[in-house]
């Protein structure tokens, strides 16, 4: 076990959300149980469509990072990952992994409380960047400053503003307004300040792409690849972000599983390559983690086309000073070991998150969690 | 005061009163309500018809999938539409304010239907006596489930609903955390409101969501003798709330509310006492304290103008409301509600049951981004309606304009609206630099330029 | 409710958003050879419309159509139907033009633009097609009725707006008799008008109500081949059926039965089981939620867009016609 450190990671962490309810069976495959067969009648992965990593599990095909990673020791996977009483609707589940709070519901995220450690006076409205449109819940905490991002090349005021002709004057103009006075008057000195420092905040993300260098090449046509190609450009500009958020999915596959899990994975394996790659040659991959997370899984049963929302999941933590194997067990399959049709979690999520606090993030976890977890052992310091 | 003047002045103090009231004014709206009459229009807002809008056939027909909106995304295109095009602005800004007080979240009820139905409730009783809304609030089977009444039974009382119920919808705390009520008053109410829950109704997986009910459960209501707030009885729910409505932490704790929902974020210790009065002379008739507060000078004063952050929904439906461009539900403002959720308000779905913080805790560096982008965009839908009559009303205002000339025409045309000197020096700068003001697209970019200031950001 | 001249027969479908299953279904059609298309409509910011095929034995089998705006997608699309040589049409209404597809859901061509002239569209919403093979389309918004060539020129319209006999307001569904006759859900009007293939004036059913004969906002209208009048009595949420005369003869408000694909969901899902036996809203479940548009097969079936439950309620009239 990590002992508790106190504050001195400082790592950054890489929050890739796979929204939807992954699919964990089909993720990581228990091809030599027959109950997985039996349970899947149409939806069972065999032969070509499996990696296997031992005699035991095999990752889904369209998973080769992955598979790679594992062999490399960069990557624990946390089997059988949930929380107690689980609850199948997309929204709630996947607010309860937001807010980290099982049994309560809480307007605050988890990372929008370790940002306001990290910064604890929001002097740098860029500690937390959001990639997509709306911020997570995970992120928000009223007071936190989260840049969420569609495209950095355009991020900032007035950006696809039709027909402003006269754009630079406007900004300008605009900036010599957002000028906080000494006395508090109105507007506030609050408001003002917010927006100086939205305006920095713009300026610097927006001028991220421009001092990047990098031979990777993202695959245009893949969403999670543009997402993560944007995170390694803040990254290499060093503007003290310290978490990255970016979604991935829909993993919602009750129907047309096949085709659709696979596509997904396809895209994940290959942005995931291009980024890990890209952080070597910005030299972050020591200091980076990626966490990848869903907010459940599905049911150990088929439906025909497809699997239903159900509980308990696989996850994953990526990275060169990760410790790399299988954590947890894998969970039973048989009908006497289900949970409503479900597979049993054995590994408490908060309990990763506590590490990426502490090991990751180099931030008390209690405060975050309201809760002491133990720490698992996954990160070198 | 000249007569100028005067007239200058009506026309912010209606302005001001649409702001609150509703979700702003057209410079031609607010001619033709200065034309009717400061307390005549306050009538009016306060006793709008009530009743299915003649368009709901519309918003069905175009989006089939909100008449049995299974989560708050599909429900969604119904509010927006309603915020975008009532006429009856109190009541869609009413619905806000108890949907905000009064919260439920739809990511836990996961039921958009019922989320519709909830705001449906707030427009038809929100302005009438508070016993009665909480009553019905009390009785709603989304509330319900949302506070777990559900597993509220006779023999094991959940205390969530009581206790959010005295803590939250009524009574209050202070700032130490302690109320006008003990924890065996909370223990009461959870025992009085047992049986008080909906009826289960299938899972939404497969025929999509229906309609929830409320149910009263005799054999699961505990009949037993209760002492509640120094009452002693054989009280039901029904008992408890009319106890609550009557104490004046109560009508203290409302008044603060509706005098920080419509006048201003920072509370006024005589005005709130004043309209505590009103609350109890009128047995908490929400509609007479509102007539209170809109025709007080306090209201009506300079020094409560513009000191109100604005929501996202207000700041969203207020500058789409200046374009005047929605005669039929579309795609376009289907949206709407998405660009509330992207500044940080996400409608029928308040973060938790204390609902929304309000004032300065709206801003923050990347929601003032969508702000300021969203409404720059609004203003600059020349083809829009009414964003065609504000270009006009500047042209009109004359040829050749001196630029402050120029940026108060604008203001003016946008609603009688007004910046603090120093934004607006900065603007008339801005119109001094850039040269030919006087054409469509100087005037756009100054309409631009305006909804941009930290001004425009409060109400 | 007795039905006298209907049975029940069964239901397809289940609430999905994309493959097996529809998501506000509210139109359906089948080919020539049996094969049943249906149009979900879905919410299109949620971007689960589609053309889905199946058999009438729930088979699903492909489709096509989903969201977007190019060559081949559709976006708040609003009826279908299917020519002699099984191509497939669907007009939609945020895109003011109609998409053609071949029996595969290739897609073939898209005519249309936003306007009032002549080949132009405001809204179009139901379609059907005569039997010299020319398209008709509902132009709600422009209050007419367009006759296209089977190639998409222009040949004709009728209508104006207004609530006179021979005017429209927001029309929606139609469809066009044995006779070449052609019938419009006068939907804001709460009626059905019947016209000639000209696009003169015959006759009008109903009126504003929730009796027998009247409708709130009637959407769709299908005439069997025999000449009975199916009528979606959209927000009454009924189906009334008329006789040649005009004279009502049934009403049908919902008898579904679980579809198969919606009893495979409950048997991997037993937690859902149970919490549905535990609410019994079982006659609930069985009645129409927004019925949108009909559709009969030579052999006496007739199928109903429940467009509000996700699924195909189909009911058979066999005996009767056999008697005929």
């Amino acid at each position: 076990m990590a002992n508790n450190s106190n504050g001195h990671s400082k790592k950054n962490l890489v929050v890739i959300q796979l929204s939807g309810g992954n699919d964990y069976l089909n993720t990581l495959v228990p091809y030599q149980d027959g109950h997985y067969y039996d349970f899947r009648p149409n939806m069972g992965l065999r032969g070509d469509d499996l990696i296997p990593i031992d005699d035991k599990l095999a990752f889904n095909s369209h998973m080769g990072t992955f598979k790679s990673l594992f062999d490399q020791d960069k990557m624990a996977v946390l089997m059988g990952i949930g929380y107690p009483e689980p609850n199948r609707s997309h929204f709630r589940s996947m607010d309860i992994w937001h807010t980290a709070q099982p049994t309560t519901t809480s307007s605050e995220g988890w990372l929008g409380k370790a940002n306001s450690i990290i910064d604890p006076e929001g002097k740098n409205p860029i500690t937390t960047v959001n990639f997509g449109r709306g911020l997570p819940r995970a992120l928000a905490l009223q007071g936190v400053s989260v840049a969420s991002v569609g495209a950095l090349e355009s991020y900032g005021l007035y950006t696809g503003l039709a027909g402003a002709s006269n754009k630079d004057a406007m900004l300008d103009t605009i900036s010599r307004i957002y000028q906080p006075m000494a006395d508090g008057g109105f507007p506030s000195r609050r408001i003002l300040e917010t927006g100086r420092g939205a305006l920095d905040g713009a300026d610097l993300l927006r001028e991220a792409p421009r001092t990047y260098s990098s031979d990777v090449e993202y695959p245009e046509d893949n969403p999670i690849a543009q997402s993560l190609k944007g995170i390694a450009q803040v990254m290499s500009a060093e503007l003290g972000t310290r978490i990255y958020y970016a979604a991935h999915g829909s993993f919602d596959t009750h129907t047309n599983e096949l085709v659709n899990h696979a596509l997904l994975w396809d895209q994940l394996s290959t942005a995931l390559a291009c980024f890990l790659d890209d952080l070597k040659q910005q030299g972050k991959g020591e200091e980076t983690v990626i966490w990848m997370f869903s907010e459940f899984g599905r049911r150990i049963a088929d439906n025909g086309a497809g699997t239903d929302h159900g509980s308990g999941g696989a996850a994953f933590v990526i990275g060169d000073s990760v410790k790399g194997g299988l954590y947890g067990e894998y969970p039973k399959l048989g009908l006497a070991d289900q949970l409503e049709g479900d597979v049993h979690f054995n590994t408490d999520f908060r309990q990763v998150y506590a590490t990426l606090l502490e090991d990751v993030l180099g931030v008390e976890s209690e405060p975050v969690l309201k809760q002491k977890f133990s720490t698992l052992d996954l990160v070198r310091s | 005061m000249t007569t100028v003047a005067r007239k200058h002045e009506d026309e912010a103090v209606m302005a001001h009163l649409l702001r609150r009231a509703g979700f702003g004014a057209t410079r031609d709206q607010i001619d033709q309500y200065v034309a009717r009459g400061y307390e005549e229009t306050v009538e009016d807002l306060l006793n709008p018809s009530h009743g299915e809008p003649e368009d709901q056939d519309l918003m069905d027909r175009y989006f089939i999938a909100s008449v049995e909106a299974r989560s708050v995304g599909h429900a969604d295109p119904q509010w927006s539409w309603r915020l975008a095009t009532s006429e009856k602005p109190l009541e869609e800004k009413i619905a806000l304010f108890w949907h905000s007080l009064l919260a439920v979240g739809g990511i836990k009820l996961d039921h958009g239907l019922e989320m519709l139905t909830e705001i449906e409730l707030f427009r038809r009783v929100g302005l009438g006596s508070f016993r009665t809304i909480l009553f019905e609030i009390s009785r709603n089977p989304g509330m319900m489930y949302w506070l777990d009444n559900q597993n509220s039974h006779k023999d094991a009382p959940n205390e969530n609903y009581g206790r959010e119920l005295l803590e939250l919808f009524s009574m209050g705390i202070d700032d130490m955390g302690e109320g006008d009520y003990t924890e065996d008053d909370v223990k009461t109410a959870a025992r009085a409101f047992t049986g008080w829950a909906s009826k289960p109704t299938p899972p939404p997986f497969f025929l999509g969501p229906f309609p929830m009910e409320f149910r009263f459960d005799a054999s699961d209501h505990d009949n037993g003798e209760k002492s509640f707030l120094g009452e002693t009885g054989n009280f039901d729910g029904e008992n408890i709330i009319d106890i609550i409505v009557k104490k004046r932490a109560t009508a203290r704790f409302i008044a603060m509310r509706l005098y920080l929902y419509f006048v201003s974020d920072e509370p006024d210790d005589e005005e709130i006492e004043r309209l505590t009065d009103v609350f109890q002379e009128t047995d908490g008739d929400i509609r007479s304290i509102l007539r209170s507060l809109f025709n007080s000078d306090h209201f009506k004063s300079a020094a409560v103008r513009f000191h109100k952050v604005k929501s996202p929904a207000e700041l969203v439906f207020g500058a789409a409301r200046l374009t005047d461009r929605f005669d039929i539900p579309d795609m376009d403002s289907s949206l709407l509600a998405n660009q509330s959720l992207f500044m940080g308000q996400h409608l029928l779905n308040p973060p938790g049951v204390e609902g929304w913080h309000e004032g300065e805790e709206w801003v923050d560096s990347g929601s003032l981004i969508e702000r300021i982008n969203f409404a720059a965009s609004e203003l600059g839908r020349v083809e829009a309606p009414g964003i065609r009559r504000m270009i006009e009303l500047v042209e009109l205002a004359g040829d050749d304009l001196q630029p402050e000339e120029f940026v108060e025409a604008c203001l003016d045309a946008m609603g009688s609206i007004d910046l603090d000197n120093g934004s607006k020096a900065v603007l008339v700068e801005h119109a001094g630099q850039s040269g030919s003001m006087g054409s469509a697209d100087r005037i756009v970019e100054m309409f631009q330029l305006i909804v941009s200031t930290p001004d425009y950001q409060y109400c | 409710m007795g039905l006298e001249n209907f049975s029940y027969s069964h239901t397809i479908g289940i609430a999905s958003f994309l493959g097996r299953g529809f998501m506000n279904p509210v139109d359906v059609r089948l080919d020539s050879e049996g094969l049943l298309f249906v149009l979900s409509r879905s919410n299109a910011a949620n971007k689960d419309v589609r053309v889905s095929v199946q058999t009438l034995d729930s088979e699903y089998m492909y489709e096509f159509g989903r969201w977007g705006t190019d060559p081949g997608q559709t976006t708040q699309p609003t009826a279908i139907v299917l020519d002699g040589d099984d191509r497939v049409y669907v007009p939609d209404e945020f895109m003011h033009n109609v998409s053609i597809f071949d029996r595969e859901g290739k897609f073939l061509k898209r005519w249309g633009e936003f306007g009032a002239g002549v080949g132009q569209f405001n809204r179009p919403s139901g379609i059907a097609i005569d039997s010299d093979g020319n398209p008709h389309i509902v132009d709600h918004l422009n209050a007419r009725v367009q006759k296209l060539s089977p190639d998409g020129k222009f040949i004709s319209s009728f209508g104006t707006f207004g609530t006179e006999p021979g005017q429209f307001n927001f029309p929606w569904g139609i469809s066009i008799d044995s006779e070449d006759g052609i019938w419009i859900a006068d939907w804001r009007n709460d009626r059905v008008q019947r016209f000639t293939p000209d696009g003169e004036f015959v006759s009008m059913l109903g009126s504003s109500g929730s009796s027998d004969g009247q409708f709130d906002r009637p959407s769709g209208v299908h005439v069997a081949s025999d000449g009975t009048v199916f009528i979606a009595d959209w927000r009454n949420d009924r189906v009334q059926v008329f006789g040649q005369d005009g004279s009502h003869t049934e009403t049908l408000i919902g008898d579904a039965t679980l579809s198969k694909w919606c009893q495979e969901f409950l048997d991997v899902n037993p937690e859902q089981a149970s919490w549905r036996e535990n609410a019994g809203l079982f006659e609930q479940e069985k009645r129409f939620w927004r019925p949108a548009a009909i559709e009969t097969s030579s052999d006496g079936l007739v199928l109903i867009a429940d467009s509000c439950r996700h699924r195909i309620q189909i009911y058979n009239r066999a005996s009767v016609l056999a008697e005929v």
